[in-house]
């Protein structure tokens, strides 16, 4: 199964909304992944083991792509993040 | 600052605006004298918006909505600001990008379990045109305290 971190500042605000966003995409896609919510300061520990990150913060990763998905805040680019997630997964 | 209302579940403040520090502060003194969050919550929210900065390109407003951690929290709240003078906030998810924001939304959360329907309910809301108009506008009371009621619930 397909893993993805889902990471904001606090890991209580942003992150819920956009997990509960991706989730909803993902089920209506029926895409089958794994979503993980935490703090930017833990993405280091699940890197290894996601196959993408997203994130309200600002964040770079050598090892898997990394989404920024304010726009499932501002409602405004959000299909285009939503296919890139799911282009991403389906590999 | 104004305070225009404050409830059990939110504070509705008019603010001079212009800098975005003193917009915080005010803020988060506000929601401590009302008993919403710790006194180092103020603090925090202005540590916090530096290093994670909350502004989204919501336009023509410009909404931010600064918030930390739950350990500065007392209990669920929310404090509405509306700026005379619109403040610079870094955009969120970038280190240098500025936006202008005239509404800020002020954060106190307590545990992110139980507070996924008022999280999306906010998303919901800076998504609408016509609730943030009202807001931004600040003069109908009673239609706002009906949009910021039903947010809480």
């Amino acid at each position: 199964m397909k893993k993805i971190a889902v990471a904001c500042g606090t890991g209580i605000a942003t992150s819920t909304v956009v997990t509960m966003k991706i989730k909803e995409a993902l089920e209506k896609n029926n895409i089958k992944a794994d979503v993980i919510q935490c703090k930017v300061a833990e993405i280091g520990q699940y890197e290894d083991n996601v196959d993408l990150i997203v994130t309200t913060t600002s964040y770079e990763s050598k090892k898997v792509p990394v989404i920024r998905a304010i726009s499932f805040l501002t409602g405004i680019g959000m299909e285009s993040d939503i296919e890139k997630i799911i282009e991403i997964l389906k590999k | 600052m104004e305070i225009i209302k404050a409830t059990e579940d939110y504070l509705f403040l008019k603010l001079k605006g212009g800098d975005m520090t003193t917009v915080l502060r005010e803020m988060a003194q506000t929601l401590y004298k009302e008993g919403f969050v710790e006194e180092t919550y103020e603090q925090a929210v202005v540590d916090r918006e530096k290093v994670f900065p909350t502004g989204l390109p919501i336009l023509p407003y410009g909404v931010a909505i600064p918030h930390t951690d739950s350990i500065h929290v007392k209990k669920r709240g929310l404090a509405v600001g509306i700026l005379k003078e619109k403040a610079s906030f870094t955009l969120m998810s970038s280190d240098t990008e500025q936006i202008e924001a005239s509404i800020v939304f002020m954060l106190a959360i307590k545990d992110q379990t139980e507070q996924v329907d008022f999280l999306s309910a906010l998303i919901a809301l800076c998504q609408n045109d016509a609730y943030l108009k009202t807001i931004f506008e600040g003069s109908d009371v009673n239609q706002i305290d009906e949009i910021l009621h039903q947010l809480m619930q």
